[in-house]
């Protein structure tokens, strides 16, 4: 609640936890929870976190591998990697739910036309039900950075190695060559792209799922719009996992890894970072290096990655913004 | 609130990236870790082998500051009688170190009985070699200028291999140095010009 106050001036008014709207979208959303259905969500939830952790711990202990390669990976990183995975996934689909279903139940009240006729009336319900999002989920949003931050942390300490010359060693003879002032820049955008990933991308989903809402209603049209974009988001992730997979757990010592051409590995491990586990993979420092060797070009993934992520930023606040703006305008009779 | 996160992700890069310079220094302030490497002018720690009668090396390992007194020790390898073997212990930075020498007249080899010594520490060390061999299930990174050839373990299939500066050393030979005036060098198939850490495939 601290954090909460101390960031409030920070903020826009309507993402302010003492703004009516913010307030009164919350206050609903809780008031629709009974005591006993929080409580075996919490249950729920929980035991798959722990049952997803107990994985991944059973797996590293029989030297199995979950979406990692088996080669340099630090046990910590082995243990979480799939956990994080699901957890990213979950909050992607739940930002698109929520804030579609947000709004579109908001616009089905008979409160709403009172909502629409006061002056911003519309335009400060959606920025509100976007923020709402964010704290609604912002303990997934929790569990996903607090490990980030520890890999971050790790990745610092990793690069004192070698008497402080880790960087020096992964640049050795990479294309293109880079100064060790530029390896720091391109490691420090990778690292800053991972950290701030996933809130971008829950900002993203939600600001698609008011999109749905305002442009299909709340019908059945809303219904199958909805379904096919967390469909074609899933397949996204799908591919863009096992694109990248195929590069990172792969043997590159194996004809087939020798096959691909550089575009083909360069592509893939940058699909892998902005369709897929949102950088996660190269919050190891080992896995980062090993793609700045093996992969020409490897080193400007974190640029490019970075470079997305400002424009999924921007996106997200053009696209509310647009939704606001028609959520505004009058209804045609 | 896109342009706030955006210029979050900015400033998040910039402190990022002072970070890393700072921990980048730390690094560079800290005592150089591991196993003593051998000198430009072919001896170890002062000791010069290719030079010293071979009984009197574990002696005068003996009574060097650097060794465990006593710890040098002549090993005879029953399926070579006529190699000259030594072990002892080597006391730096607070850790112990147990090693074999094998030496004769044209060089002198230190392996460790234990990883001491990672790849990427040598190359901090003496740069970048001029050329890496393939020997058998070894790969020899060389560096002619010290007359040093490095040891590690081949993690390949067939003429292919990967280099990572965490590779463990296995050994550390040292050659005597060729006559003044004497140019090229040669180095036997399959053998690679150095390209950085990474993939290798050797020429045949």
């Amino acid at each position: 609640m601290r954090l909460s106050l101390d960031l409030n001036p920070q903020l826009p008014p309507w993402a302010r936890l003492t703004h009516p709207v913010l307030r009164s979208v919350l206050q609903r959303e809780r008031r629709r929870r009974t005591p006993a259905g929080r409580v075996l969500a919490a249950l729920v939830g929980g035991g798959m976190v722990l049952g997803m952790l107990y994985a991944g711990v059973d797996a590293y202990r029989r030297g199995l591998a979950l979406g990692v390669s088996s080669q340099g990976e630090s046990p910590v990183f082995s243990v979480l990697y799939l956990l994080l995975l699901c957890l990213q996934l979950f909050a992607q689909f739940a930002a698109l739910l929520l804030a579609s279903s947000l709004l579109a139940g908001a616009r089905q009240r008979e409160s709403w036309e009172l909502v629409r006729v006061t002056s911003h009336g519309a335009e400060m319900a959606v920025w509100a039900r976007w923020a709402a999002v964010f704290f609604q989920l912002r303990w997934v949003l929790g569990m996903l950075m607090v490990p980030r931050l520890f890999f971050a942390a790790r990745m610092l300490a990793g690069v004192a190695d070698y008497h402080g010359h880790q960087l020096d060693l992964a640049i050795m003879g990479i294309t293109p060559g880079v100064s060790i002032e530029a390896a720091i820049g391109l490691l420090a955008a990778l690292m800053a792209a991972a950290l701030v990933q996933p809130v971008v991308i829950v900002a993203l989903n939600a600001a698609a799922g008011l999109l749905l809402a305002v442009v299909f209603g709340g019908g059945r049209l809303f219904q199958v719009a909805r379904t096919v974009a967390v469909v074609a988001q899933a397949g996204v992730f799908g591919v863009a996992l096992s694109s990248g997979w195929v590069v990172l757990n792969g043997d590159p010592l194996s004809p087939a890894y020798a096959s691909m051409s550089t575009g083909e590995r360069w592509s893939s491990l940058f699909l892998l970072a902005v369709g897929g586990d949102q950088s996660l993979r190269f919050m190891n420092l080992q896995t980062t290096l090993r793609a700045w060797a093996d992969v020409e070009y490897g080193v400007l993934l974190g640029a490019a990655i970075l470079a997305v992520v400002l424009v999924e930023a921007l996106l997200a606040g053009g696209v509310v913004g647009w939704a606001a703006r028609r959520a505004g305008r009058p209804v045609r009779a | 609130m896109g342009r706030w996160s955006a210029a979050l992700a900015l400033g998040v890069w910039i402190a990022l990236a002072a970070l890393l310079a700072g921990a980048r220094w730390l690094g560079q302030q800290a005592a150089a870790p591991g196993f003593p490497l051998p000198q430009a002018d072919g001896c170890w720690q002062g000791v010069c082998f290719l030079d010293l009668a071979p009984d009197l090396i574990p002696a005068t390992l003996n009574a060097h500051p650097g060794v465990v007194p006593g710890s040098a020790r002549r090993v005879v390898n029953p399926a070579a009688p006529g190699e000259q073997r030594v072990r002892f212990l080597v006391r730096q930075g607070g850790r112990v170190y147990a090693v074999e020498l094998v030496h004769d007249a044209a060089s002198y080899y230190l392996a460790p009985e234990a990883p001491w010594l990672r790849l990427g520490d040598v190359v901090t060390a003496w740069g970048a070699p001029e050329r890496i061999t393939l020997l058998a299930d070894q790969i020899g990174l060389h560096y002619p200028a010290q007359s040093l050839v490095v040891f590690v373990l081949h993690r390949g299939a067939g003429t292919a291999t990967r280099l990572a500066p965490s590779d463990a050393v296995v050994g550390l030979a040292v050659l005597r140095r060729e006559p003044a005036g004497a140019e090229g060098r040669v180095y036997y198939p399959p053998s690679s010009g150095w390209r950085g850490f990474g993939v290798y495939h050797f020429e045949d």
